[in-house]
């Protein structure tokens, strides 16, 4: 029985491993509207800073700056923060630490720190999330004291974040930054969390295996809407949805 | 929208239907994850090897 275990522990572990250490590159390109349709153009490899690594989750701070996630070949666990600049080419390594850093957003306020998630290599790999400065000035600080085995976030216009926890189900949450007050959403959704211009968030609901809806919430009354019915994507990447209406 | 190496709009206040608006295998991606959008007329994609 505890061969049988440690067997299981030592696949889930390599599973892990694969999962977390898959190569990775980043593209940038062009997007044009014509006469009514969108073009893309200009396809350019971003990540030879990193060949063969992991290079993932990327995320705008401003037209031409981006943060992304970045681990290297050789150490495939060891995720750090990058910032690229797009016109000057300049990179810049802004966390350097034992814990694994993933999925940089800018933060709301204070405009000089962007929110990540963190797994606390020393804390029994508890996933959280973490505010740094933008300038490495300092080491940063909990964004949520109290939330455990967060995966994806979205930080929303009225004080509150939009939590995807870990777990099976996998659970979406509305936590609110200053109260820590949980308001329960849906459970198994999407990987992809995005804020809409009207300050709604948008996120899959995945009913069953053949119907996943895309829907949006309104974050001030809670009040859910169907964007997109009989949403049968079962074979489309999960995690590649780009939301902006 | 990703899948493969195409990418997909959705219509929302048209149709309401998905539309491939390119396919990016002649680039050598061929497993799109994730994207950014800049806001104003570039993306960044995720291609996973």
């Amino acid at each position: 029985m505890q061969r049988r275990c440690h067997m299981m522990i030592l696949l889930i572990s390599m599973l892990v491993t694969s999962a977390l250490s898959q190569r990775s590159d980043l593209y940038l390109v062009d997007l044009l509207e014509v006469a009514g349709k969108f073009e893309v153009h200009h396809p350019r490899y971003l990540s030879d800073f990193n060949l063969n690594g992991y290079n993932n989750q990327p995320y705008f701070v401003d037209p031409y700056t981006l943060l992304t996630t970045v681990a290297p070949k050789a150490e495939p666990l060891n995720t750090d923060i990058y910032q690229l600049d797009l016109r000057s080419k300049k990179v810049t390594r802004l966390t350097h630490t034992a814990d694994r850093e993933y999925s940089p957003s800018l933060c709301r306020d204070p405009r000089n720190h962007f929110n990540c998630v963190i797994v606390e290599v020393e804390n029994q790999d508890n996933q959280i999330l973490w505010q740094y400065p933008l300038d490495r000035s300092g080491s940063g600080q909990p964004l949520l004291r109290d939330v455990k085995d967060v995966a994806y976030f979205c930080e929303l216009p009225n004080d509150r974040i939009a939590v995807y926890e870990v777990g099976t189900p996998n659970k979406l949450w509305l936590v609110h930054k200053d109260t820590g007050e949980k308001k329960f959403i849906a459970s198994n959704i999407g990987r992809s969390l995005q804020i809409l211009r009207s300050g709604h968030l948008a996120y899959v609901h995945k009913f069953s295996d053949d119907y996943w809806f895309l829907k949006k919430i309104d974050p001030n009354n809670f009040t859910i809407e169907i964007i997109k019915r009989h949403y049968r994507i079962r074979k489309i990447s999960r995690s590649s949805l780009m939301i902006r209406f | 929208m990703g899948q493969g190496s195409k990418l997909y709009r959705l219509d929302h206040l048209g149709d309401n239907q998905w539309h491939e608006i390119a396919d990016l295998e002649g680039a050598g991606i061929s497993n799109i994850k994730r994207m950014a959008f800049n806001g104003i007329n570039q993306l960044v994609i995720v291609d996973q090897k």
